[in-house]
């Protein structure tokens, strides 16, 4: 090896004698490689199917070889060298028809100057460090899985145990053991009657019967579907915020389907293929899929498959495909073809531009919307079939039509890279000019190809009159390819106004149709982007399976190929698929799976701990007909998940991290258990399973579990980020938990926490006011579903003693606030408001009726400190309510205006509102309208409507003053500034200055204790 | 030698040790902090820090060379700006800035930045995060990663933006595949009460003295837990992370409580929104937070599509002061040479005016984003001052000489810091990630 490294050195070339240093070798990387890879290697390269004139630029080699015309580089004599000659256009012109910039042809310049430093070959080619074949073909993650042998979990644990001279723990406490199991069945805690009755149950089936009714409560489900949204990366919105209006219909799939046990092989097959079987009502599963980044860039396609490729992937195979992007995986057996077999796969699957429908019944608001959005929606394709024309017209002007035969002309020996490039130079469409290459085909195009080689200026004037048609005439479909940036930012913005009313709709009539997929009408084939480079394009790959698991061929040949990949995923001959589900389901209920690298079964991830038990959790995984539940069942029924979390010293010092299981590891809740548990204590927490998100920032709280929470991407919440929460931009395998203050925080000072002390003491009521034994024993069961010792009755008493003997008076009743916030209907003939529904929620500086807008009745009736935003109609008018403390004169002063942007003006997104205001004894007062500013000129700058809203009466103590805007029929784009002040006998009130959300008031001595309750280290970790 | 952690393995996390706990650098550092004063939006370079007399020559006409950006531009556009030198280096200065042109000596211009796309969203995430638009975590998440922080009752990366989000919200500044510690907590400067500054910092429920109590109560209660349970170290860690937040209350209330300066120093900075937020960011350093980032407001506000003349000179009156106050205010404590300061955009803007188009530009005089050219400056932290680097064509339009691509900026800054960008990496989804990903090299000329 020495040896020979020392002989190869001594023969190669002068300039070589020493190896080149790494300062001209990174000159080399930064501004030689990237150069020739972008603008040389299509046509010259190892890649290209035959090199262009014979000439490698890919390797020093081949440089050094040259092509037909001889040696391309000459090291230290660049004059001599034939490339740099080619760049400069001097002998021949390369690349073709373009010169590279004088910057990028001078560095190549000083690159040949200084003996054309290259790293070593072998180290180029594949990146650093080679998957070794042999080693990658041995890998136990791809060998078959072991035969079962119907050992139990327990008998493989003790082996494990016997050979490192250590025993299991003894079986848990019953409290211990059903705390446990209600947490990772449910994500919630037993209560204190049902750890009672199962103490109390002598039945030697008592685990059995508990295992069962907990893997058949809902939120069996629940629990379940929020592991499957960590490594689906769910999100509820995507790019730039928009919702996507179905995405919960995902996640309430998942729950049905952990519920109904789904077997697994069908689980992966609809959220992969759903559409495929036609399965209605599965449609939804594909979320998965749909859910994934959405840039609304063409260029960006790449990123957004490579999202799916990722996800799919590791979800289901335990593989890391993303990392053969730009080269073949450095580690595991998985070549860039492989990637780019599952490109083909998922470039072809693509939304529809209408989620599909899985409900057709009508709903009450059908009418309101329907017609809107059908509106809103011929107006967009309105705007891109008049834009489309207007390009066809601009594509036919005699100087674009000369500019595009020249190119034509130019690139007719090209290929269809270099054609782009050259597009790209001259400021053309490339689209535009691939249509006008297909005319070189035809009788006409050799006509003109013939005229123009004898004279190109004649030629094009005289085509410039003749042209073809057939170049121009775009279709319609594909406006988006001859698109300018104006009309890309006008059709997003339209089509997300549009989104937010469609998505207003779902929240409020439910899960009626999926984010699905479908395929793409025309299939694109797929090409390898070498070095990932989607302007680089190499060889045509098929679409298929990872090579590493499947057989020889297997293309897909049905449409995207989707339900072949989900069915060679499930295919009993990959071992994959049931070892990385089987390791998951562990990871759930021990804390760490076998494999601890859950999401990468490749080289790089960890062995598993016990593999022949991994092998027969996935063999009986597939014998139980690919049942979730029944494996769940297998393993919780073993002795190896009751065990204590106990002290074992010297099984400790010899397996530290429990790796050989001597024992159950001690755990900690993740977000979502401690927020439904601190809710479950407080005795707030909704049951009901399903349903469109809610907002976690919102005071009061929204008491529903916490898997229902809004996330978005752009907008991470840092109480989440706090907590470790999963990302909802990435597959997250495994929520490693951190403790950082900001926790603390949370639990000692948030809004949250302070409600739920307020609702837990309630709830465990002081009888006859006085701090007993009994109260803190209701606390206690409540939390910790247990009764108190003799030590912590009495350390509660202690404190709550000193507290109320320290601690200040209850605050008494503050002045009557003046202002009331919240929605309802005027009734305009009899200058009545009618109805007066206060806002419950306050969410980012806003009072409004759900915790997150849209309200199933109020819609997105809201009001902040300035302004708000009326509801749908007349019967969702929004009210801001002054009370007059006392009788006397009162002036307001206010201006009510409405801001109509460049997009509002033009596609009169607002029909304008209207304001009244109305008193409790007087009627209405006054009454305003704003009618919308339209304009159709190019430039349109912002405008904004504004009407004095000034009057001066006569008021009488406790009368109502109503500030009451409507939205005429049509909320959209409806979000209106009206902030009045008041003055009454040298009193002032101001709208904006007043504005405040729900007060905290400080806690009582028994809250205070309440909440050191919900605090304790008990409550969140689990034996 | 990097810093390994492998993916699923088990993240303890002692009480002494939290993932915040300060750690030395691999290789030795000129800088111990970073703070990022990120003008976004993009500001022009030709309108800042890089003249181009020639672009006059060719007013109203169209330039020799011509690239595309994401809107049509026309016209070559000269700078409403004069260009004077300043300092003893004579480095050439918009007149927009002329209190940071008095600090000419400290900076290190770089005049040949490029980046690759001319869209915000693309150009924000390779300036925060080294990608184009995948999910890799930000600059001060790795530093906070790589050094952990100096002050354990402060978050180790903060980001100042006052009024809101900027375009792609929290992308900005996120921890990605880093754990959550990591993840840069953004705080609305436009507020000044510290409860609205930082989530959940302030109870509305409890006076110091009364949780005090109160912690006393479940320290004991969770000792009684923890009986039996020692060996679980991360009980214990749980215990001291309420007394950690118990101090950082305090903590947080005092360091943004900006009162607490003497009134010179208040006046150097202003009392503007910019003035307040700069000192703030310089408390913050001060008080040993690792990676602070100043963004100049929600949205983009340096995008000048429009009217170049006004928005420019009214986005740099509103910073240039507080910025050169800073920088006279590190410097006299004694903290510029080991804080390396960055100014910039995430890209720069066409020497070429705007065409006007409904969707694209509703205004006129303005230009477009630029990726292949652009100006960013850094000070202290052993950057060489005084200094101009690179250079963009005649006209403004691209990097020419000497480019510098935003990776070999990051790998530069991580030199600074100790770090060999190379080595610096994270075991994620089977790869060993680096913000470099596979590209930049350290641009040595830039060293002091």
């Amino acid at each position: 090896m020495f040896l020979s490294g020392v002989l190869s050195a001594l023969l190669l070339p002068s300039v070589f004698a020493q190896a080149p240093g790494s300062e001209s070798l990174a000159f080399f990387e930064s501004k030689v490689r990237p150069v020739l890879a972008e603008h040389c290697y299509s046509c010259h390269s190892a890649k290209a199917k035959t090199p262009f004139a014979g000439l490698n630029v890919d390797s020093r080699g081949g440089l050094l070889r040259g092509g037909d015309r001889g040696p391309a580089v000459v090291p230290g004599k660049p004059d001599d060298s034939l490339l740099i000659q080619a760049l400069r256009h001097r002998v021949v012109q390369m690349p073709p028809g373009r010169k590279l910039d004088e910057a990028q042809v001078a560095a190549l310049e000083a690159w040949v100057r200084m003996g054309a430093p290259w790293p070593e070959e072998k180290a180029m080619e594949a990146g650093p460090v080679k998957a070794d074949p042999v080693a990658g073909a041995r890998h136990w993650a791809w060998q078959p899985l072991r035969v079962a042998t119907g050992r139990s979990i327990d008998a493989f644990v003790a082996e494990g145990l016997a050979r490192q001279g250590l025993k299991a723990s003894p079986e848990a406490d019953k409290r211990t053991l059903l705390r446990r199991l209600s947490y990772d069945l449910t994500g919630m805690p037993p209560t204190y009657e049902e750890i009672e009755a199962f103490v109390a149950d002598k039945d030697p089936q008592a685990w059995e019967k508990a295992v069962d009714r907990l893997l058949a409560s809902p939120h069996f489900g629940e629990r379940w579907a929020r592991y499957w949204l960590d490594l689906a990366r769910y999100s509820d919105a995507g790019f730039n915020n928009v919702r996507f209006p179905y995405a919960f219909a995902y996640r309430d799939w998942l729950i049905a389907a952990f519920n109904q046990d789904m077997p697994y092989n069908l689980f992966v097959e609809r959220q992969l293929a759903a559409d495929h079987r036609k399965e209605t009502e599965h449609l939804a599963a594909l979320g998965l899929l749909s859910l994934g980044q959405n840039p609304p860039r063409a260029t960006l396609i790449p990123d957004k498959v490579d999202d799916r490729i990722d996800v799919v992937s590791r979800t289901f195979l335990g593989l890391t495909v993303a990392c053969a992007r730009c080269h073949d995986h450095k580690y595991d057996p998985i070549p860039t073809r492989d990637y780019y077999s599952l490109y083909g796969v998922f470039v072809n699957s693509q939304e529809p531009e209408l989620p599909a429908v899985v409900d057709s019944s009508a709903t009450p608001l059908d009418g309101f919307y329907l017609p809107r959005l059908e509106q809103r929606m011929a107006a967009i394709r309105a705007y891109k079939q008049r834009r489309t024309e207007e390009i066809r017209a601009e594509l036919r002007q005699p100087e674009m039509l000369k500019k595009y035969l020249r190119a034509t002309f130019d690139t007719r020996t090209f290929t269809a890279p270099q054609a782009d490039s050259l597009a790209k130079e001259r400021t053309l469409n490339t689209y535009v000019l691939k249509r006008w290459r297909a005319f070189l085909v035809t009788e006409d195009g050799r006509q003109f190809v013939a005229e123009a080689t004898r004279d190109l200026d004649a030629a094009l004037e005289a085509w410039a009159q003749r042209a073809p048609k057939e170049p121009t005439e775009i279709p319609y479909e594909d406006f988006g390819m001859v698109l300018t940036e104006g009309d890309g930012n006008t059709v997003n913005n339209l089509r997300w106004a549009w989104d937010r009313i469609y998505a207003d709709y779902a929240f409020r009539t439910g899960a009626k149709r999926a984010m699905a997929v479908t395929d793409a009408p025309q299939l694109e084939q797929a090409h390898v982007f070498v070095r990932g480079n989607m302007n680089d394009v190499g060889d045509p790959v098929p679409r298929r399976f990872v090579s590493l698991l499947s057989k020889a061929g297997g293309e897909f040949r049905q449409g995207s190929g989707r339900l072949e990949l989900a069915q060679a995923i499930v295919d009993k001959s990959n071992p994959m698929t049931a070892r990385v589900w089987a390791n998951r389901v562990w990871q759930h209920l021990f804390g760490e799976g076998l494999v601890r690298t859950p999401s990468d079964f490749g080289i790089r991830g960890e062995a598993p701990s016990h593999p022949e038990l991994l092998d027969e959790l996935a063999q009986s995984l597939l014998a139980d007909g690919w049942s979730t539940k029944k494996l769940v069942r297998r393993i919780v029924l073993s002795k190896t998940y009751r065990q204590t979390s106990g002290e074992q010293p010297a099984a400790r010092l010899q397996d530290p991290e429990n790796r050989l299981l001597w024992r159950m590891n001690r755990r900690r809740l993740d977000f979502d258990a401690v927020r439904d548990t601190l809710l479950a204590a407080s005795g707030q927490l909704k049951r009901e399973v399903g349903g469109p998100s809610f907002s976690l920032n919102a005071v009061p709280a929204e008491p529903r579990r916490t898997l229902y929470a809004y996330a978005e991407r752009e907008r991470a919440q840092m109480l989440l980020k706090s907590f470790d929460y999963a990302d909802p931009e990435q597959h997250t395998p495994q929520r490693h938990l951190t403790t950082v203050p900001q926790q603390a925080l949370f639990f000692l000072n948030s809004a949250f926490l302070g409600e739920q002390a307020r609702h837990l003491s309630r709830r465990a009521d002081l009888r006859g006011g006085r701090y007993d034994e009994a109260g803190i024993g209701r606390l206690y069961r409540y939390v910790l579903g247990r009764v108190p010792t003799a030590r912590e009755v009495e350390v509660g008493l202690a404190f709550l003693k000193d507290r109320d003997a320290n601690s200040a008076p209850p605050e008494g009743e503050a002045q009557r606030a003046a202002w009331y916030y919240g929605y309802g209907t005027l009734d305009a003939d009899a200058g009545k408001v009618t109805r007066f529904v206060p806002f419950r929620f306050f969410n980012d500086d806003r009072w409004q009726a759900a915790s997150l807008l849209p309200d199933r009745e109020a819609g997105s009736a809201s009001l902040t400190a300035g302004g708000g935003t009326p509801g749908d109609d007349s019967k969702r008018a929004v009210i801001r309510r002054w009370l007059a403390p006392l009788a006397g004169k009162v002036e307001v002063k206010g201006k009510l205006s409405q801001g109509f942007g460049p997009y509002e003006q033009r596609f009169h997104l607002s029909n304008g509102i209207r304001g009244w205001v109305v008193s409790s004894r007087q009627g209405v007062l006054g009454k305003w309208v704003i009618d919308p500013i339209t304009k159709t000129e190019k430039f349109t700058p912002n405008e904004t409507a504004t009407v004095e809203t000034n009057l001066e009466i006569e008021v009488q103590a406790g009368e109502f003053l109503d500030f009451v805007v409507d939205s005429r029929d049509d909320y959209e784009s409806d979000e209106f500034n009206w902030a009045p002040q008041i003055s009454l006998n040298g009193q002032a009130w101001d709208a904006r200055k007043d504005f405040a959300g729900p007060r905290q008031r400080p806690l009582t001595p028994w809250q205070e204790y309440a909440q050191v309750l919900l605090l304790t280290n008990e409550a969140v970790f689990v034996d | 030698m990097g810093l390994h952690l492998l993916e699923g393995a088990p993240t303890s996390t002692s009480a002494a040790a939290g993932p915040l706990a300060p750690k030395p650098a691999p290789l030795p550092a000129k800088a111990k902090r970073v703070i990022h004063i990120f003008m976004n939006g993009g500001p022009s370079q030709v309108d800042t820090f890089d003249p181009k007399p020639a672009l006059a020559k060719f007013a109203g006409k169209a330039l020799p060379i011509h690239l595309r950006t994401e809107r049509k531009t026309g016209a070559a556009f000269p700078s409403p700006f004069a260009f004077k030198p300043s300092g003893q280096c004579g480095t050439e200065i918009s007149e927009i800035w002329p209190n940071v042109a008095k600090h000419a000596d400290d900076l290190c211009v770089v005049r040949s930045m490029y980046t690759e796309i001319p869209n915000h969203e693309p150009s924000l995430m390779m300036m925060n995060c080294g990608t184009l638009i995948q999910t890799r975590p930000a600059f001060g998440s790795w530093i906070t990663y790589g050094l952990g922080t100096e002050n354990q009752n402060l978050p180790g990366f903060v980001v100042l933006c006052p009024g809101g989000l900027p375009v792609r919200g929290a992308q900005n500044w996120r921890s990605a595949f880093l754990p959550g510690a990591y993840q840069g907590t953004h705080i609305d400067t436009r507020f000044t009460e510290v409860d609205r500054l930082i989530e959940n910092v302030r109870s509305p429920y409890a006076t110091s003295e009364v949780q005090r109590k109160q912690l006393d109560l479940l320290n004991e209660l969770n000792r009684g837990h923890q009986r039996g349970r020692e060996d679980s170290p991360e009980l214990e860690a749980r215990v001291q992370s309420f007394e950690l937040a118990f101090r950082m209350q305090m903590e947080a209330e005092s360091v943004f409580d900006i009162r607490k300066e003497p009134q010179h120093v208040r006046d150097a900075y202003g009392d503007t929104l910019h003035g307040r937020q700069m000192l703030i960011a310089r408390r913050l350093l001060e008080k040993g937070v690792r990676f602070v980032q100043v963004w100049h407001g929600a949205g983009q506000p340096w995008d000048s599509h429009a009217e170049i003349k006004k928005n420019h000179s009214r986005l740099a009156q509103e910073c240039d002061g507080p910025i050169a106050a800073l920088l006279t205010d590190l410097k006299e404590r004694g903290m510029l040479q080991d804080t390396l300061v960055l100014w910039g955009g995430e890209f720069g803007r066409t020497p070429t005016v705007e065409l006007t188009d409904f969707g694209s530009n509703f205004g006129e005089n303005g230009r477009d984003h630029n990726s292949y050219g652009f100006s960013i400056w850094m000070a202290g932290g052993g950057v060489k001052p005084g200094l101009v680097y690179g250079a963009t064509d005649d006209f403004g339009f691209r990097a020419q000489e000497k480019p510098v691509h935003v990776h070999d900026l990051h790998a530069t800054m991580l030199h600074l810091l100790g770090f060999d960008h190379e080595k610096f990496t994270y075991r994620y989804a089977g790869r060993d990630f680096r913000l470099t990903d596979v590209h930049g090299h350290v641009v040595k000329d830039l060293l002091a």
